[in-house]
């Protein structure tokens, strides 16, 4: 199945023409520019053309109508620039609305979350006194580790018509994968778990952060966020290649949430890695979090998925998730993580840190007995016993956090313009860092750049930062059809990154930019429509606040 | 006295403008440190209201550019030079029938429609010639399928529709 697609090359190039003089009345008539020579400005090809239209005979008579024609070019080039600006300015206002609503949303349940951490700090007599009412706050028992591989026993009937792996996996499994998902078939329980299991026995040899080096024959691919867009996966393989010893991949986290084929994107990228585990790596995002995932929509996919065996998945992927490595540096110079930095950073620490330890961004650790824990490993809590209660246990069984919070930063920062490090609080987590805090970390390491992704840029990738922090997002048309393209990055030591960029859309890509644009203009103010109206007593209340004279 | 009144007419406008102004820049200041990428400066301009030709933006660019040009516009430079263009009504846009006349004078048979291979031609050949991408763009919106043409009455009518 092809998919209709746009593939541009990146940057397009502006034509700037001379300077043309202008004369000074208000109104722009086409009568009214005055031409350079026309050798500049008018191809011979033109020229002869309007010969053949019948310029007339005399050569002043020609010389007029070519002059004429240039001129009516001139205004219609004009209109069309002037009115192609005003629909990318509509577009990047509809993005910011759509980022504003999203960030907010975030923002929102981490909040939430920090609040209750705040609560069961500053009273942790009552985490003593019912340690259940912190079990129903804060997430789900931990199962039995006996039955674990109760999967074996599930039966794969012959009337399954999806595709079936063959372990060990080959090459070739990730084509029948591929071919599979492309005709919407599902992949049964049996060898999800499989794989998934696999997966997270490979998965744990990996260090935190995997050492690559690349060589001009080898170069490396880098994509950003795909959120359970899975064309957007399909376009980056068949255009990009499929991962192979000779064409690696970096995936810098953010596989699941908000798209509706995050299941089929896990399958891929995990039997990808099972293939080739040298050669295809994966980071850890802030959505591969097992509390992310009920908010923002994959719990909701796989239990739709996988009626009878879904509870299951989700939790072996609870796991899987802290496996994941934190992030790749690759040449010994170019830094890849998914979110950003903090002032703080430190990459040795993280290095070494347990990082199966931190659950989600929504378990920070919990001092027990009203102390903090500083030292990891050296108390034990003594009041709770582990069974069952995931937020404690031993000290041991959590970061301390510090540790925790450097991950954090790793997963959620945003780089901005500004100097400094704040609290990012659009987000909830993390930190703006500025571009000060960019050279500092990047120095102290000995590092050239930073990849990351976690942001959805209009063009798929940006570079900011003097050039030093680059992102790259890869779920094209995140926000709605026609918002945004996606992009990943080719490069290989000694030599710049290459960009490619792409946008997948059911609809014939060639959508006129208008349609496209008021598409998400009207979708964004939809959104921003019924954000107001829910929030409209709290809206009105702080207008009220801020109108002294009641008007 | 009028003159008071001006200059009270002209402070109102001033601040008027200066917010505008503000506001389109903010949209294309990424990293939220009073600076945009030079190549979205045509942009922000038209975006005022304004329709430069390519010759005249590239003036403007070298006016609010700083002497080593750095890629960036930073707005404590943009800011002035675009309120005097505001101020003094430069570069207005095109009305709607000069736009067609203009057309009609790529089209001296008054068919009604240029073909695409003539507008591709004009578009690319002359006057500040078009990239690839705007001519692609352009098409995709004028273009009628079926006669492979472009019936310039109703695609000056459609857009204009749009813009308001």
């Amino acid at each position: 199945m092809s998919l209709p697609l746009c593939f541009l090359d990146c940057g397009p190039d502006k034509v700037l023409g001379p300077s043309i003089t202008k004369a000074a009345s208000e109104e722009v008539e086409a009568e009214e520019f005055e031409c350079l020579a026309e050798t500049i400005l008018l191809s011979e090809k033109l020229i002869h053309d309007l010969q053949d239209m019948g310029c007339g005979t005399s050569s002043s008579m020609k010389d007029k109508k070519c002059e004429k024609a240039l001129k009516a070019a001139l205004v219609i080039q004009n209109w069309y620039r002037g009115h192609s600006a005003q629909l990318k300015t509509r577009q990047r206002y509809a993005l910011t609305i759509f980022q504003s609503i999203e960030y907010a949303d975030e923002q929102g349940q981490l909040e939430l979350s920090n609040f209750f951490s705040f609560m069961l700090e500053n009273y942790t007599r009552v985490f003593e006194e019912d340690p259940e009412l912190v079990t129903h706050l804060f997430g789900s028992n931990i199962q039995d580790k006996d039955r674990q591989n109760y999967w074996v026993l599930i039966d794969v009937p012959d009337s399954y018509c999806g595709p079936r792996l063959q372990f060990p996996l080959t090459f070739t499994d990730i084509d029948l994968l591929i071919e599979a998902f492309k005709q919407q078939q599902i992949l049964h329980a049996y060898y999800v778990l499989e794989v998934l299991f696999e997966t997270k026995k490979l998965l744990q040899q990996m260090p935190n952060f995997t050492h690559i080096k690349t060589s001009p024959s080898k170069e490396i691919t880098i994509c950003g966020d795909l959120h359970g867009k899975l064309d957007d996966l399909f376009l980056i393989y068949s255009k990009n290649g499929l991962p192979s010893v000779s064409n690696p991949y970096v995936f810098n986290g953010d596989f699941v949430d908000r798209g509706k084929n995050s299941m089929e994107i896990l399958m891929i990228l995990f039997v990808s890695f099972l293939v080739y585990p040298n050669d295809l790596h994966l980071n850890r995002g802030n959505h591969e979090d097992f509390m992310m995932n009920m908010r923002y929509g994959f719990t909701k996919e796989v239990l739709h998925k996988y009626k009878l065996h879904g509870k299951k998945i989700l939790q072996v992927l609870e796991d899987i998730y802290t496996w994941l490595p934190i992030g790749t540096i690759i040449d010994n110079e170019i830094l890849v993580i998914h979110g950003g930095i903090s002032e703080s950073t430190d990459l040795n620490l993280l290095h070494r840190i347990e990082r199966n330890k931190l659950k989600s961004v929504l378990m920070p650790p919990i001092p027990i007995d009203g102390d903090h824990a500083t030292e990891k490993g050296n108390k034990v809590g003594t009041t709770i016993t582990a069974r069952g209660i995931r937020t404690n246990g031993s000290l041991s069984e959590q970061l301390t956090k510090h540790e925790w919070e450097q991950v954090i930063d790793i997963l959620w920062s945003d780089p901005r313009g500004k100097r400094g490090c704040y609290p990012n609080t659009s987000r909830g987590g993390g930190c703006y860092f500025g571009p000060d805090i960019t050279s500092k970390i990047l120095n102290k390491y000995q590092l050239k750049m930073l990849i990351r992704s976690h942001e959805c840029k209009p063009e798929g990738y940006e570079i900011c930062h003097d050039g030093k922090v680059i992102t790259v997002f890869s779920a094209s048309n995140y926000y709605e059809e026609g918002s945004n393209r996606g992009a990943y990055i080719r490069l290989s030591s000694g030599t710049p990154p290459r960009f490619f960029q792409y946008q997948v859309t059911r609809a014939t890509c060639l959508r006129p930019l208008y349609q496209r644009v008021n598409a998400v203009e009207s979708r964004a103010i939809r959104m921003l429509k019924e954000r107001m109206i829910s929030q409209k007593t709290d809206l009105i209340r702080v207008f009220q606040l801020q109108d002294s004279s009641k008007s | 006295m009028a003159d008071d009144r001006d200059r009270e007419g002209t402070e109102i406008a001033v601040a008027e403008f200066h917010k505008k102004i503000k506001e389109a820049f903010e949209v294309f200041d990424h990293e939220s440190n009073n600076t945009v990428d030079v190549r979205e400066i045509g942009t922000i301009i038209r975006s005022l209201g304004c329709c430069p030709s390519e010759g005249e933006l590239h003036d403007l660019i070298a006016e609010v550019e700083e002497e080593e040009p750095t890629g960036y516009i930073r707005f404590e430079k943009f800011l002035p030079v675009m309120t005097e263009v505001l101020l003094e009504r430069r570069y207005r846009p095109i009305p709607e029938d000069i736009l067609h006349r203009a057309f009609e004078v790529l089209d001296p048979a008054k068919r009604g429609f240029l073909s695409k291979e003539e507008l591709i031609k004009y578009m690319t050949e002359a006057g500040e010639p078009f990239s690839r991408e705007e001519m692609e763009e352009m098409l995709s919106a004028a273009i009628d399928p079926e006669s492979n043409s472009v019936h310039y009455k109703d695609y000056i009518t459609m857009m204009v529709i749009d813009e308001n």
